[in-house]
């Protein structure tokens, strides 16, 4: 694979180390990294279930039998997955790149705004028309304000994830607001939309269940990034991400890439508000992004950063977050601990990541323009 | 007038618990580690001190329990961040996500919902007469005179003395530490240890001082806000003060102008975000002392 642009050419003999190295351990260590800290995260579950007097086989029982117990609990554990996976996917690109987009909860309710906002008035259209206008302009939404803190972080060098952040809180707020005034339904006195029409609904997958088609939109995502791996436009995402020297050498836009990617990080978010409202809630509601919150950037993390590992991974926590329910029915334990086990995932994650995440973005903040006039 | 009165008193009771976290955050970042976590470190402050002052061990233990078990918190950061070298970003994020759902777990679980002891308000004779703002500076709870000594420490710590000065050369330039024989990791420590009571007594200042009791996400996204109120403060202790002023304004006024009017208070609670946001971009304009490990 060679790298050709305004007739300079890179052969890959020259390419930096850094590059390779993205790509990091093969896919059987990533495995093994998987199980590992799987492991050790059921450790420390049963260690603080059974400091508040549960008992660790109960609560495990409860979680298979909502999890595999029966189709429907199965169907169940796959509509959690869904959005899972699909924030994911889609945030595999950006984090690949050392960018760190926390701010899902406010692209899916934003996309969730969007497409509620577009089913309550294609009402009488075709099926087809309203499904792909909504969840078009769901994917759009979320893009937009995935972007914004892209652009800022581009134009001035704010930190993507305090302003990722931020921008949830703005935009549950905006909605909020929303629910309560010109977007309040006419059943009753609630923060609630009106229920969308039986046209924008996805079709169902497994009959007789809640878990519809979505879940092959979020799996489409895989060759579409296998693709993406492969391409010319992957292989300067992995030089934008390893070594940002190297891609003002190459005349690679920096700029562009960073808000490319952070809007990319928003697609999957806007469709899972999407799905979340026209096929599963019917309705929008102010915290209609509590459901996934920021468990998407766990599966991606814990998928290894490739779209094969966030699969396995989705399906883990999908099960997970949907066994956390089943918790509170069948060992009573309230599903606060699922945010235990997210927060867990993530420290062992973070110790195990290591140097080279906190190298890339050290090597990032050198390379701002502003910065190097000041000094 | 009356209503400027108000308006001060509630702003710096809410100013109380933003400050102290911001004071830890400012020496953490000093000393080079990005403390995301915060928001971990203040909700095990705030339930650590409910749960001790709704057990009957008098309130004095509840606010030192409250500093200690931050400051456990703050050792995990430490560990993995610090000494195991993980990425300081994604730590302190696990411990954002895991802290208040822990603390919400055990809140939930225990089904204790008593209230806690109610904390006098300590006042300065004569001065608390003082007409639009006595009441506001001069009468307030135990935590606005610990925050108002506490910055005055920590403002003394880094100007006047050799510790002071250490954490910010380790913030700028840990191998020159390394080298004069002092161990950076150490001193970070240290620092997240430190930041880790301070933000203790910033969340007890709410389960004890504004709230009364416990209640899930007790902390609301305060610990974020206090990132960027260090960021906008350059570095320094005064800019923090006025940081957690200006936050504590916009909410006072919040809660002010909902009342009288027909805006809707939804909105208003954007406010204090894209506040930060602007901070954010304003910050990057201006000369700061910004760490130069720091990954801004």
């Amino acid at each position: 694979m060679t790298l050709v642009r305004d007739g300079v050419e890179t052969p890959d003999a020259e390419v930096p180390e850094s590059v390779a190295s993205v790509e990091g351990p093969g896919f059987a260590g990533r495995l093994l990294t998987l199980a590992v800290t799987i492991g050790a995260c059921i450790l420390v579950l049963v260690a603080v279930l059974e400091a508040v007097d549960v008992d660790p086989v109960l609560a495990w029982n409860s979680i298979w039998n909502s999890t595999f117990g029966s189709t429907r609990n199965f169907s169940e554990t796959l509509v959690r997955a869904t959005p899972l996976l699909l924030v994911a996917l889609t945030l595999v690109p950006s984090l690949r790149a050392g960018l760190y987009n926390i701010g899902a909860p406010g692209q899916l309710a934003a996309g969730a705004l969007a497409a509620t906002w577009l089913a309550l008035h294609l009402g009488g259209q075709p099926q087809a028309v309203s499904l792909v206008v909504c969840g078009v302009s769901a994917a759009a939404t979320g893009a937009i304000v995935a972007a914004i803190p892209g652009w800022l972080k581009a134009q001035f060098g704010v930190n993507e994830i305090i302003t990722t952040l931020a921008m949830n809180f703005i935009v549950i707020s905006v909605i909020g607001w929303l629910l309560n005034g010109p977007f309040k339904g006419n059943y009753a006195n609630l923060p609630q939309s009106d229920l969308v029409p039986d046209n924008s609904t996805l079709p169902i997958l497994i009959p007789g269940t809640r878990a519809h088609y979505g879940i092959l939109i979020a799996l489409a995502f895989v060759p579409l990034l296998w693709a993406l791996d492969r391409s010319v436009v992957g292989y300067r995402l992995r030089v934008f991400g390893a070594n940002q020297q190297l891609t003002r050498q190459a005349h690679i836009s920096r700029r562009r890439y960073l808000i490319g990617l952070m809007a990319f990080g928003g697609v999957g978010a806007g469709l899972s508000g999407w799905m979340q409202v026209v096929t599963i809630d019917r309705q929008l509601y102010p915290t209609v992004a509590d459901p996934v919150g920021y468990a998407g950037l766990f599966v991606a993390l814990l998928g290894g950063l490739t779209a094969v590992g966030s699969v396995v991974a989705a399906f883990i926590l999908g099960a997970l977050l949907h066994g956390g329910d089943g918790l509170q029915v069948g060992a009573n334990v309230s599903p606060e601990i699922v945010q235990v086990v997210l927060g867990l995932i993530l420290l062992a994650y973070a110790i195990h990541r290591g140097r080279s995440a906190t190298r890339e973005i050290s090597i990032q903040k050198r390379r701002l323009p502003w910065r190097r006039s000041k000094r | 007038m009356e209503t400027f009165e108000a308006v001060m008193n509630s702003s710096v009771r809410l100013m109380i618990p933003l400050l102290l976290a911001a004071l830890g955050e400012l020496i953490s970042e000093r000393a080079g580690v990005m403390n995301i976590g915060l928001e971990g470190y203040m909700t095990a402050g705030a339930f650590t001190a409910f749960a001790v002052a709704v057990g009957g061990w008098g309130l004095a233990p509840a606010i030192l329990l409250a500093a200690v078990a931050a400051s456990l918190v703050a050792g995990v950061m430490a560990i993995g961040a610090v000494w195991l070298r993980g990425n300081a970003i994604l730590v302190g994020f696990a411990l954002f996500v895991m802290l208040p759902g822990l603390a919400n777990f055990l809140y939930v679980q225990q089904n204790n919902q008593g209230a806690t002891p109610k904390l006098h308000l300590i006042s300065i004779p004569g001065l608390d007469d003082i007409p639009l703002i006595g009441r506001a500076l001069f009468a307030q709870n135990v935590f606005y005179w610990m925050a108002i000594v506490l910055c005055v420490v920590v403002y003394l710590l880094f100007s006047r003395t050799q510790a002071g000065l250490t954490v910010t050369a380790t913030g700028h330039e840990p191998e020159t530490v390394r080298k004069r024989g002092r161990s950076p990791r150490m001193v970070q420590t240290m620092a997240l240890l430190a930041c880790g009571a301070l933000a203790g007594l910033g969340g007890a200042s709410l389960s004890l001082g504004a709230v009364g009791s416990y209640q899930p996400n007790i902390v609301d996204g305060r610990g974020l806000i206090v990132i960027a109120i260090v960021i906008l403060g350059r570095w320094s202790v005064p800019g923090a003060v006025a940081g957690a002023f200006l936050i504590a304004l916009l909410d006072a006024l919040k809660l002010r102008v909902t009342q009288g009017s027909d805006i809707p208070v939804q909105l208003l609670g954007a406010l204090p975000w894209v506040v930060v946001i602007l901070m954010l971009v304003a910050s990057t304009r201006m000369h700061s002392h910004a760490p130069r490990t720091l990954t801004q």
